[in-house]
């Protein structure tokens, strides 16, 4: 990761006018998160006027890449993104980053995916290398990890549509994004080359991926490692885009809103799509939270993996707020299985259902 | 008492996860958004001044403890809201407590029927308007700081918003306070709609700077989401006649929450990129609220505008504005230039001045050869705000301290000239301490007995508002 001297800068001098959106500050008071500070601090180590330490490694890691900052930053907010990989990477490069951080690259690198879980139980063997099939589908970790059920109801609605599919899921290997979301550059590149080997053995037309963190990472970081695909890869919105018309759907009464994952409304900017998939489904057409599209809140992000109980005050945090003030709302759909594991996580009433939109859709399936 | 023995007292007396003397806090908690604190970035190895250790109460009983702990050991305490302050408020400029008050930010009380909310003062603005809005209310005092800056910070300050002209400043919004005063005794004023029991004794307290005791409780109003809100923008041939139209719309008793008047060059700068393409002065003008009334004012000033020859251009500038209110690249790339300097020289007199006190500052600035743009607004029937953003770039960031107070002080002589406020809305910090008892005469005494009896030994934010210079 090259230091980008101007980029940093820029975050130092300014007006931190993203301070009151970032969430993980807003819980923890942690003043080295936001990017002024944080920055500020990462310039001055660069300049060796002062040394790095497991504080500042805190707050880099503090920090969930959720870029909610970019949507208020004074400088259109290109620079967030650079400079947390460029904070993480330094932290990580110095061992100055929390414990749970280190553990998790050992377990990516051992076993392939973040929570070191032995894989290879259902190898890929069950598919045939020589056959064409229409769909290679790709969980990715979060969705093997933290939420089957997203992959569970995919495979139903292929089923409904008698769509052919190869499978890579128990024995998926982390497809990189993590690692490069907390500063293991190297280890992402390898993650992806032997992603990059797994997908290309399959005779396939289109990669669907059904994490949207993954999706980002498919489309905007492989070629940069000299990873190019020569397929399609969509993300399961545009799978359902395509498909939906074609299922029999029965329409519901729910009173439906729709919780924007940051990766999705910051990342990939896909805010209508879900929206009008939701609008085929539910009769109630308002599924905009106060707070939406690029501005919308934080579910708490990859903190869950490294600082769970923070990341379960913001979880909770948003669920006890949406509350106080909405007494309509029975169901929080989401596109991500992060968002789908912390909400579900820190729900401690059932006044919500939580669902990802592709189970609820495979639920609405007559 | 040094740092390590400070941190370890400190957190006998308030707890562990509360103290912190990393350098990385004591730096961030030692710098706010005054161009000085740019320029030492690139100056020094370190900052002249960092604080030796940073607290973070989670309540008033937390405060208390650290206010006595301070007065007994005679430890300087220095306070820290949102760090947007750009006249050196925050900086600990004899080491000591900073005081940071992020973690008192809760809502405490919503009163739906008298329409006040009580918050802790270190809530955010942004998130307590966040937090009204998903209720249906609003603050609607909008400093374009609203991101960053705490309610506190608005108090001791004395901050008014964009929308002021209508709602006025943040001293038109407290009802209430709670105050921790330098012996650590508590002030708790209770909110009423008037009193006449003396002095108002939050007003002691509102643009205090914090030198009288930390605000840790405020009351404020608040009001219901406007009913319909629209803008109207006018082309101006000279400023002069602007400014007569909007005297004569404040004096005939019309409520527009946003009256901004630019003057050509500023009109042409900041709005050619969103589309403006007159040769004149700019003038947005807002009305909101109830819809009738609304409609009613609309109609009366538009035509008080266009009886001054003004062309109405429509709402589109307006809203615009609105949506790109919070750009201020322009600003912060001075900054960061090797040699570079911009800051907003605030000032304001009543309507018999102004014009003067326009025409004098104009004529420093094109004299020296530093570019100026200028804008008004904040309107009230005896006056009007003027604000004055200036670029200097010289060799070096030594230099560029220098010419820094060199401007400020120049431009405060002229203030002072034509009888108008040398701040009037930012404060006075570290920046304009020496001028301010040209302004105040023998309102300064008044100030120093004040902060001697609550302070005898200059405890709490030394070396702001009114003592010694650093
Ligand atoms: C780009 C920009 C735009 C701005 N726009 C406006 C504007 O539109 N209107 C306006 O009025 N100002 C504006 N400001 C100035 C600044 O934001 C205000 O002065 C604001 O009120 C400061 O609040 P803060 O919480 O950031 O205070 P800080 O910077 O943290 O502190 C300011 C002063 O208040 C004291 N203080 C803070 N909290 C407390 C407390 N709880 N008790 C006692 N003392 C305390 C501090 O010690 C310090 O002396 C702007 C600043 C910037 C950078
Ligand atoms: S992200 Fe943008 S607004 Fe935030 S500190 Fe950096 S440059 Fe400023
Ligand atoms: S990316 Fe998210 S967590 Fe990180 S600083 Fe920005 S708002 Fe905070």
């Amino acid at each position: 990761m090259n230091f980008d001297k101007k980029s940093l800068r820029q975050c130092i001098y300014c007006h931190n006018f993203c301070k009151f959106s970032c969430v993980p500050y807003l819980a923890t008071k942690n003043q080295k998160i936001i990017q002024t500070q944080k920055n500020y601090l990462v310039y001055l180590v660069n300049e060796n006027k002062v040394k790095p330490n497991a504080e500042l490694g805190e707050a880099v890691y503090l920090c969930n890449d959720c870029r909610r900052c970019e949507t208020y930053c004074i400088f259109e907010g290109k620079n967030v993104l650079p400079n947390n990989r460029y904070a993480k990477n330094l932290i990580f490069k110095n061992m100055l980053a929390p414990k749970k951080v280190y553990d998790i690259y050992n377990n990516l690198l051992n076993s392939g995916n973040f929570l070191g879980r032995e894989t290879g139980q259902n190898e890929i063997r069950n598919f045939d290398k020589n056959k064409k099939y229409d769909f290679f589908i790709y969980p990715g970790d979060y969705v093997n990890m933290l939420a089957p059920g997203i992959t569970k109801s995919f495979i139903e609605i292929l089923g409904k549509l008698n769509k052919s599919f190869v499978l890579c899921d128990d024995d998926e290997v982390s497809d990189g994004v993590l690692a490069l979301d907390l500063g293991m550059e190297e280890l992402a590149g390898e993650l992806m080359e032997k992603n990059f080997k797994k997908i290309t053995q399959y005779k396939f037309d289109t990669l669907v991926v059904l994490n949207p963190h993954s999706y980002y990472c498919f489309i905007n970081d492989y070629e940069k490692y000299g990873f190019k695909f020569n397929f399609e890869i969509i993300h399961y919105i545009d799978f359902l885009k395509r498909y939906i018309d074609n299922l029999k759907i029965k329409k519901t009464d729910d009173y439906v809103k729709y919780f924007d994952p940051c990766i999705l409304s910051r990342g990939l900017k896909m805010n209508e799509s879900p929206r009008n998939i939701l609008g085929t489904l539910c009769n109630n057409q308002n599924f905009d939270l106060v707070k939406n599209r690029d501005e919308s809140e934080c579910c708490g992000g990859n903190l869950s993996l490294i600082f769970p109980d923070i990341s379960r005050t913001i979880s909770e945090g948003f669920l006890n707020e949406l509350k106080s003030y909405d007494d309509k709302t029975e169901i929080l759909i989401t596109v991500c299985p992060l968002c789908l594991s912390n909400l579900s996580k820190a729900q401690n009433s059932d006044r919500f259902k939580i669902y990802d939109l592709i189970e609820y859709v495979s639920n609405n399936i007559v | 008492m040094t740092g390590s023995n400070l941190k370890i007292e400190l957190e006998k007396l308030i707890g562990k996860n509360k103290v912190s003397s990393d350098i990385g806090d004591r730096l961030c908690f030692s710098r706010d958004v005054t161009p000085i604190c740019y320029k030492w970035i690139d100056l020094y190895k370190l900052p002249p001044y960092i604080c030796d250790v940073v607290v973070s109460p989670e309540n008033t009983e937390d405060v208390i403890k650290i206010v006595q702990f301070a007065k007994k050991n005679k430890i300087k305490i220095f306070i820290y809201g949102g760090g947007s302050g750009v006249v050196g408020g925050v900086i600990p400029t004899e080491g000591g407590i900073t005081i940071d008050m992020s973690r008192m930010s809760k809502v405490v009380i919503l009163d739906e029927e008298s329409l006040t909310i009580e918050v802790e003062s270190g809530i955010i603005g942004q998130n307590l308007e966040d937090f009204l809005n998903k209720k249906n209310y609003t603050l609607r005092h909008f400093p374009q700081s609203i991101r960053s800056a705490s309610v506190g910070g608005f108090i001791a300050t004395k901050s008014t918003g964009q929308f002021s002209t209508k709602y006025g400043g943040i001293e038109n919004y407290v009802t209430g306070l709670e105050v921790v005063l330098p012996d650590g005794n508590v002030l708790i004023t209770s909110d009423k709609p008037r009193s006449s029991t003396g002095p108002d004794i939050n007003n002691f307290f509102i643009g205090s700077e914090g030198i009288f005791g930390i605000i840790t409780r405020a009351i404020l109003k608040i009001y219901k989401m406007p009913e319909k809100v629209i803008y109207h923008c006018f082309i101006y041939e000279d400023i002069f006649s602007a400014l007569d139209s909007i005297r004569e719309i404040m004096q005939t008793g019309l409520k527009p929450p946003v009256i901004r008047l630019y003057n050509r060059e500023e009109s042409r700068q900041k709005f050619a990129k969103l589309g403006f393409d007159y040769d004149g002065c700019l003038m947005i003008l807002c009305f909101e609220g109830n819809s009738e009334l609304v409609d009613a004012e609309s109609e009366v000033a538009q035509k008080i505008c266009t009886k001054m020859k003004a062309k109405n251009i429509g709402d589109e500038l307006g809203k615009l504005w609105f949506d790109n209110r919070f750009d201020t690249r322009h600003i912060l790339e001075k900054e960061e230039e090797f040699g570079g300097v911009s800051d907003a020289i605030e000032l304001a007199a009543s309507w018999s001045k102004i014009k003067k006190l326009y025409a004098d500052v104009e004529s420093y600035f094109r004299k020296k050869q530093i570019t100026l743009a200028s804008h008004f607004s904040h309107a009230y029937t005896t006056g009007i705000s003027v604000y004055n953003i200036f670029f200097l770039n010289v060799k070096d960031e030594e230099e560029a301290i220098k010419r820094f107070y060199a401007v400020w002080n120049d431009v405060m002589e002229i203030a002072l000239n034509n009888d108008a406020t040398i701040s009037h809305h930012h404060g006075i910090g570290i920046i304009k301490k020496d001028k301010l008892r040209e302004e105040l005469n023998e309102g300064i005494n008044i100030l120093e007995n004040l902060k001697e009896k609550l302070d005898p030994d200059n405890i709490i934010n030394p070396d702001k508002l009114i003592t010694k210079m650093i």
